[in-house]
């Protein structure tokens, strides 16, 4: 296969929407689905004689990410304005970082054919939003100025990615790390995760680095996984052709899973970069970062080794408890109420994960405790599991005692109802007796139908065993 | 009694007496605008019912400038009141808002009299760039005023105002100032709040008063200067020494700005010199080749921000948009070049080119880098100087239609003003005399930062000396 | 040093345009303006970090009210619903 004979080389280009009240230069609220330019003021709407003025949040919730990422933050940082017309852009020009990007020399961790891989982030910088357009038909194109302002960061990787799986793997990382860290929602349906990839190929083995396409309008896991294969191959086929590939701008289409040329900028690329005038270089101390590091919380790599080490859980368990940090503090705090962790796991991972709404952790600790104990069976650990989602204010205590659902697993208690079950499975039995030890399971459903499902299957099929033999 | 011949100090005083009223002051001035501005056109707008409304109003015991009204540079935010930066792009636009130091002069008690005419977005040093109106200079009509604050600095000669406030750039306050006769002070960048002023060069700008006696500017001052959170370049002042011993003064003259001034500007620089002397102050003759670049530093460091600043007029959100267009590029452009005048256009080219790939290090940063040794430059004269001495502008007001031809004839207009302001530094001018033709000629005290009070003593003790007499 | 300026290069950066007496013109200031801001002396560089900003300085992340929607609009060319309006944009 001739795709074989090449890697793809690929830097992603990461912005994250930061989680603060206000805009990152002015005191307009940031909440999401406002009316058309009601969240607008002489600053973000670039009227005449307005300025900014830098909010300390998101100065703050940057070099929180970028500890979390491993950054160096730099000491002596500023903002340029970055100059392009856009009317999506009311100062026709952006307030940025060029040259002292707020942090650099990051990395993170991912696992890649089952070995672990540092994929370098270059730097992170902040930056304000643009506003948003509607084309219209009719009408034009409609501006709504709401976003203008909302403080981004922008996270710069490495071109250290080699296939489409890396790229998801590192995304998905990156957005893991950054809800921990409390800084952002990453939500990419939302827009406060965005995710454009520069790829390149070359023929394995080469170093040097081909020319490289941006892709754009990438806003899913999956659609980043589409884009990077067909361009890979794009690319590639073109190559094989002899074509020169040219460094543009591609955008993605999410019908037909292509990537298209965009119309370039007449003149993309000169933005004139220059420090901004209206807000002074600042200077961060050691003192300062030292405050926000002691405040990070325990990231999701050290969560899972600790969740692995503490609770003795598998590593693919403790990877999808960790995934969130919310209904990681939940698992967390349930486990600290059960003395069995694994089953507490296992009822999360299989029937919690669609839910948002997780139940009483103390109640479902509990219902660990009798199913750990083997006061009740998987069934009826269900059963009662289904009761707290649905509103049943009684403890799992009660409603064992009420319901009469408690295990039966001694043999006196267990004894009738397997006579009952040979007596009435004469066929199955003679099977069982001929040979075919599956047919011990027939019975055996015969008693759990019998005791309403409260009966401890492996203890039935070990009395089974015993009688029949 | 002519109200309008009073001072602000004198008009408080009066107030404060109660031997007048506001109405009458407010009334006064409006009257004078509607005998004499015809004939000089310093006014773009006259608020004659937001004038008489506030004067009724006027709580005169909040301020000594309570109950007097001001005059606005018309690039400096008045909410409700058109603010056009004598523009064609900001023609009938009303800010929603206004400026700091509007709103600083309104809690003193104070209300807005006027707009005023100037060039056009602070770009010019004769008010002849104004898309809007032609401003005379009172002393003689066939003169331009200065600028680009000439409408200011004409409405207080002529008393058609009793205090205004503009702003400087490069010497927008000082030049007309001293072209007009009155005393103009830009301040130590930093010491007042740029929010409202509708943005030239970021790094350059500040607003300062425009008086026609030395105690009326300082006051104002004191009134518009401190810290505000909304703009993070404004610092907290610190204003050193009240009393002053002259006789300890050491004074500056720089050999350089003397030798770009003409025999009649200069004779008058050496009386005001002498007379300083006289008192008790030693002057002294010092060169400062680093200034030599400071004019040519100054335009491109004020042309690139510039064309950043004026990049947001693109016909969207407000101002002028063109009525036909084939798409949204064509709509910009074209709004862009009908909207603006010629120079302001021809600012942007330069500095658009100055920050341009290729030539950003040669122009740009280079100029910066001139910039930064100008401050170093007067640190150290700072070090052994309290002042310095030194012409205003190289000559008296010219002719309209003098400059037209040669871009850089009007530019070097700006030559004893700029290092000032690139270095950030607080200069005032009061004027020193007039010269065989009756035209009035200016002297600039420049101070360290901050050192605003020092040069208001100075200029008071000067003003006592020269006794200069107004139109 | 001779430059050749691009005086269309840099008038589309700006979004201004001019016609060819008026690029002629320009053409001419350029080369007088660039004379006069002329051999610009190299000196040392040196980034001033006096005027920094103390970090616990800067904005508080509290929210304050705006411009209402109708006095923005106001001001507005052209809006519709709300929203500004301008020509269509090709994004492509």
């Amino acid at each position: 296969m001739v795709y074989d004979v090449y890697e793809m080389v690929i830097g992603l280009e990461v912005h994250v929407e930061l989680k603060t009240e206000t805009k990152i230069f002015c005191s307009c609220s940031t909440a999401f689905g406002a009316e058309p330019n009601t969240q607008c003021c002489p600053v973000c709407m670039g009227l005449p004689g307005a300025l900014p003025t830098l909010n300390k949040k998101a100065v703050e919730y940057a070099i929180k990410a970028g500890l979390a990422l491993n950054c160096d933050i730099n000491r002596y940082t500023r903002m340029d304005r970055k100059n392009y017309f856009y009317p999506d852009l009311p100062k026709a020009y952006q307030i940025s970082q060029y040259d002292l990007p707020l942090c650099k020399n990051g990395y993170v961790e991912i696992e890649s054919s089952g070995k672990r891989k540092k994929i370098g982030i270059t730097r992170i910088h902040l930056e304000e939003d643009a506003g948003k357009l509607i084309h219209d038909a009719d009408a034009g194109t409609l501006i709504d100025c709401n976003r203008c302002g909302v403080p981004l960061i922008e996270i710069v990787s490495e071109p250290d990615i080699r296939s489409a799986e890396e790229a998801v793997t590192y995304v998905k990382s990156l957005r893991s790390i950054l809800l921990y860290t409390g800084v952002s929602d990453v939500k990419m349906q939302e827009g406060s995760l965005r995710c454009d990839v520069n790829l390149s190929v070359r023929r394995r083995g080469d170093s040097m680095l081909g020319n490289r396409c941006e892709l754009k309008n990438i806003n899913s896991f999956r659609f980043i996984a589409e884009a990077i294969e067909y361009e890979f191959r794009r690319q590639v086929d073109a190559v094989e052709r002899g074509e020169l590939i040219v460094i543009e701008t591609r955008r993605f289409d999410q019908n037909d899973g292509k990537t298209y040329a965009m119309r370039p900028k007449e003149d993309a690329g000169e933005y004139r970069f220059f420090p901004e005038p209206d807000i002074p270089a600042f200077l961060i101390s050691d003192d300062y970062i030292s405050k926000i590091a002691v405040e990070l919380p325990m990231l999701p790599d050290a969560k899972k080794e600790m969740l692995m080490v503490k609770y003795g859980l598998t590593k693919y368990d403790a990877e999808l408890l960790t995934e969130n940090p919310s209904r990681c503090e939940y698992y967390e705090f349930a486990a600290s109420k059960t003395n069995y962790p694994k089953i507490l796991a296992n009822i999360m991972i299989s029937e919690l994960t669609e839910c948002a709404c997780l139940p009483d952790a103390e109640m479902l600790a509990q219902i660990c405790n009798f199913s750990g104990e083997e006061r009740i069976n998987s069934n009826t650990a269900k059963k009662l599991l289904t009761s707290l989602l649905n509103g049943d204010k009684r403890t799992p205590e009660d409603i064992i005692r009420e319901e009469n659902l408690e295990q039966i697993s001694s043999v006196e208690a267990l004894m009738p109802f397997v006579e009952e079950a040979i007596a009435g499975n004469q066929k199955s039995v003679n099977d069982y007796k001929a040979g075919k030890s599956a047919a011990l399971k027939a019975i055996v459903g015969s008693v759990m139908r019998s005791t309403s499902g409260r009966a401890n299957a492996v203890k039935v099929s070990e009395i089974l065993a015993d009688v029949l033999k | 009694m002519d109200l309008t011949l009073l001072s602000v100090i004198e008009l408080s005083e009066a107030l404060k007496k109660h031997e007048i009223t506001s109405i009458e002051i407010a009334e006064a001035y409006l009257q004078r605008i509607a005998k004499k501005d015809g004939e000089i056109g310093a006014y773009i707008t006259v608020c004659n019912q937001g004038t008489l409304e506030a004067s009724k109003n006027a709580d005169t015991s909040l301020s000594d400038i309570a109950g007097i009204p001001v005059a606005v540079k018309d690039n400096i935010c008045t909410k409700g009141i058109t603010t056009t930066c004598a523009s064609k792009m900001l023609y009938g636009y009303v800010p929603p808002y206004d400026a700091s130091v509007i709103e600083k002069l309104k809690s003193a008690g104070s209300f807005v009299l006027g707009k005023l005419n100037m060039d056009e977005f602070g770009m010019g040093s004769s008010t002849e760039n104004s898309a809007l109106k032609l401003t005379r200079n009172p002393y003689d009509y066939d003169r331009v005023p200065g600028g680009s604050s000439g409408g200011a600095a004409a409405a207080v000669a002529a008393y058609e105002a009793p205090f205004a406030i503009a702003s400087d750039t490069g010497g927008s306050i000082r030049q007309p100032a001293a072209f007009c006769g009155v005393v103009g002070m830009k301040p130590t960048y930093g010491s007042v709040s740029r929010y409202g002023l509708v943005a030239f060069a970021s790094s350059l700008d500040q607003i300062g008063p425009i008086t026609r006696t030395v105690r009326d500017n300082r006051l104002i001052f004191n009134i518009i200067c401190g810290k505000d959170a909304r703009d993070s370049t404004t610092a907290e002042s610190v204003y050193e020494r009240d009393a002053i011993d002259i006789s300890s003064l050491r004074i500056a003259v720089l050999s350089e700005l003397m030798d770009s001034a003409s025999a009649d500007v200069k004779e008058k620089i050496i009386k005001a010199a002498s007379k300083l002397e006289r008192l008790g102050a030693q002057i002294d003759i010092l060169s400062l080749p680093e200034i030599k670049s400071a004019l040519s530093a100054y335009y491109i460091i004020s042309s690139a921000e510039a064309s950043s600043n004026l990049a947001r007029y693109d016909g969207v959100r407000y101002g002028y948009r063109v009525k036909n267009f084939d798409d949204i590029d064509d709509m910009m452009i074209q709004s862009r070049s009908e909207g603006f005048g010629e120079e302001v256009k021809r600012r942007i080219m330069l500095g658009t080119f100055a920050l341009s790939t290729g030539y950003h290090d040669a122009y740009y940063k280079r100029a910066k880098h001139v910039q930064r040794a100008v401050i170093n430059a007067f640190d150290r004269i700072f070090k052994s100087y309290d002042l310095i001495l030194a012409p205003t502008t190289p000559g008296v007001a010219f002719r309209f239609g003098e400059m037209k031809n040669d871009p850089t004839a009007m530019y070097r207009q700006d030559i004893c003003t700029v290092p000032a302001s690139i270095a950030g530094l607080p200069a005032l001018s009061l004027p020193v005399g007039k010269n065989a033709a009756g035209l009035p000629i200016g002297a600039q005290l420049i101070g360290a930062a901050f050192s605003e009070n020092l040069i208001y003593s100075v200029a008071e003790l000067l003003e006592r000396e020269v006794k200069y007499c107004g139109l | 040093m001779k430059r050749r300026i691009d005086i269309k290069h840099i008038a589309s950066l700006a979004k201004l345009s001019f016609d060819d007496q008026e690029t002629a013109i320009l053409e001419k200031n350029f080369e007088s303006i660039l004379d006069f801001a002329g051999e610009l002396p190299i000196l040392v560089d040196a980034d001033d970090m006096s005027d920094v900003l103390e970090l616990d300085k800067l904005r508080d992340d509290h929210i304050s009210a705006g411009i209402s929607v109708d006095i923005l609009l106001k001001q507005a060319p052209s809006s519709l619903n709300g929203f500004i309006s301008v020509p269509k944009v090709i994004e492509n």
